[in-house]
């Protein structure tokens, strides 16, 4: 059993046991096997619901609910909202909401175990805070709305459409990683 | 047949919330461990300096695809039962070209966003915002958008349907291209640390 | 790491040329003879005469109806949204593979046994409209007033399981909803 675990390079799972909370950040896993762990759980849920996993759909039910909170007019006459608001069933009471809990929850998880939570910025070392917190809305903002035209982003369609070889989901992962490469030069300082 | 075992009633819709919960646990657990809470990790990937984004990616939808594949064929998954997504190519190949163009220069998708901002990371949060804001956007042009929207609507194709060939086949292409990819990936990883080890 | 890459890689590569040996899925039926026989003892097979008028008054989408007797009979009448499709050109109609199929004939034979032949092709949100367009001109034509739609006997009580097959999605929302 473990001559078979460690040649998967799934070693880690079993010495589970034994983990501690590790103060000091640690190396990440080797991604193959980071990729067999996150292909199992899109496989389990396939197996168990019958759906993949997404990420945006949750933002827009949560921002549906919000937009009705603050605006029920504008809401229920919106073309877009009333998709999500349309029947009576509460817009939060939904799957992908309730996924993108557990993603928060299961991130903190292996974070803290890793030692890897810890209040800071992710930047490259040319560029301010200030300077990357512009880039990290504005990116947001246009990754937001690209993954809402593309219906979904890399977890929905990249992940899941990818694994179910849909042909929309694979026209969107190379869009995705041609702009990307193309527009990486443009933003090296922020990185690099 | 026996799964998925939603579609065949062995439980309901507050039990499959439950489901959805455990699930998000396992994919930001795993999204964590490969490093995918830092922005810099992500956007290494379109530096070729590190391929992570690539190899987990690609190695998940190879997992994954073999799984369906297989537990489909034994006859314990009912494939017709699994939502497929529908493909809407033109609308989804300017939203990933958007996208991409985000996920570069915000260095997040939403799932990194959240296992970012859980694990502490203050331009995860600001990126969430933004996200947010670029939904809100969109949902309010969304009237303008709409025919475009929908536009290229072919259904529920695979890309075995699209070109012609069978499903099995379409499943051993994409597995030896991925595996091939991998050791691209790994000789891409190794000249760029060399280029960078001969700058310094 | 780099003996468990090799490994991994090699699983896949395996994996991935069994695949390639072992054929298709596709070429083996999704659902075998004795889901067959549930559903159609189960009332899961047929639609209503009075749910699909209701489908029809709610415009609803998703579904494809087909009418299976000669030309000059559908050209007389034929139900709001019908095609025509006779039977022998059924069978080499390609449907799109999760597409929702509902037949109907004069009675409920003929439909009967074209579902019988599509499931038998692979495709399984094929139903009935029972009984047939006798039954429509019976119940909805005639009757414009008909009672509320009254729930197929077993579909409640003896199925233990979800209604099977998929019934295509209703609302919009219901899409959005299956978004990712």
């Amino acid at each position: 059993m473990t001559t078979i675990a460690r040649t998967l390079g799934i070693q880690k799972i079993l010495d589970w046991k034994s983990t501690r909370v590790e103060r000091v950040p640690q190396p990440y896993w080797n991604p193959y096997a980071a990729g067999v762990g996150l292909g199992l759980v899109l496989l389990a849920s396939f197996v168990i619901m019958g759906r993949g996993l997404g990420a945006t759909g949750a933002f827009s039910s949560v921002i549906a609910a919000g937009v009705e909170q603050v605006a029920p007019d504008h809401a229920r006459s919106s073309e877009y909202y009333t998709r999500y608001l349309g029947d009576s069933t509460n817009p939060l009471k939904d799957w992908l909401v309730f996924e993108i809990m557990g993603v928060v929850v299961g991130g903190f998880l292996s974070g803290t175990l890793a030692g890897r939570v810890k209040k800071s910025t992710e930047r490259g070392p040319r560029i301010s805070v200030r300077g990357r917190m512009i880039y990290a809305f504005c990116g947001g903002l246009t990754m937001g709305f690209g993954a809402k035209l593309a219906r979904g982003c890399t977890s929905g369609q990249a992940l899941t459409g990818g694994a179910l070889m849909s042909v929309g989901s694979w026209v969107f992962i190379l869009a995705v990683f041609a702009s990307a490469y193309c527009v990486a030069y443009f933003v090296r300082k922020e990185w690099t | 047949m026996n799964a998925p075992f939603f579609e065949f009633g062995l439980f309901g819709e507050g039990t499959s919330l439950i489901v959805a919960f455990i699930v998000g646990i396992g994919f930001g657990f795993f999204l964590e461990r490969a490093g995918f809470g830092s922005a810099r990790k992500l956007a290494a990937q379109f530096y070729l300096t590190d391929l992570t984004v690539f190899k987990v990616m690609f190695t998940a939808v190879v997992t994954a695809l073999l799984g369906l594949f297989w537990l489909s064929w034994i006859g314990f998954l009912d494939l017709s039962r699994v939502n497929l997504l529908p493909s809407y190519p033109l609308p989804q190949a300017v939203g990933g070209l958007i996208f991409g163009i985000g996920f570069v220069s915000g260095g997040y998708c939403p799932g990194t966003a959240c296992v970012a901002a859980s694990t502490g990371k203050l331009d995860g949060f600001v990126h969430i915002l933004g996200m947010t804001t670029g939904i809100l956007l969109f949902g309010e042009i969304f009237p303008y958008l709409s025919r475009f929207y929908d536009s290229t609507a072919l259904g529920e194709v695979t890309l075995a349907d699209a070109i012609g060939i069978p499903s099995n086949v379409m499943v051993f292409l994409i597995v030896v291209l991925a595996v091939l990819g991998f050791v691209a990936a790994e000789r891409i990883e190794d000249w760029s640390a060399k280029k960078l080890a001969g700058e310094r | 790491m780099k003996n468990t890459n090799r490994n991994l890689a090699v699983a896949a590569l395996v994996l991935a040329a069994l695949a390639l040996v072992a054929g298709g899925s596709s070429s083996r039926v999704s659902v075998g003879p004795k889901e067959f026989a549930s559903r159609i003892q189960n009332e899961l097979d047929h639609v209503d005469v009075l749910e699909l008028s209701e489908w029809i008054s709610a415009e609803k989408e998703g579904y494809r109806l087909v009418d299976l007797r000669t030309a000059e009979e559908f050209n007389r009448y034929h139900i709001p949204g019908a095609e025509h499709i006779a039977l022998p050109e059924l069978v080499e109609t390609k449907f799109r593979k999760n597409e929702t199929i509902v037949l109907y004939s004069e009675g409920g034979v003929h439909s009967a046994q074209a579902m019988f032949l599509l499931w038998t092709k692979g495709y399984d949100n094929v139903f009935m409209l029972k009984g047939g367009i006798a039954q429509w001109e019976a119940d909805v034509l005639h009757k414009p007033e008909a009672p509320a739609m009254k729930r197929s006997p077993s579909s409640d009580s003896t199925s233990t399981k979800k209604p099977l097959p998929k019934r295509p999605q209703l609302k919009e929302e219901e899409k959005f909803r299956r978004e990712c």
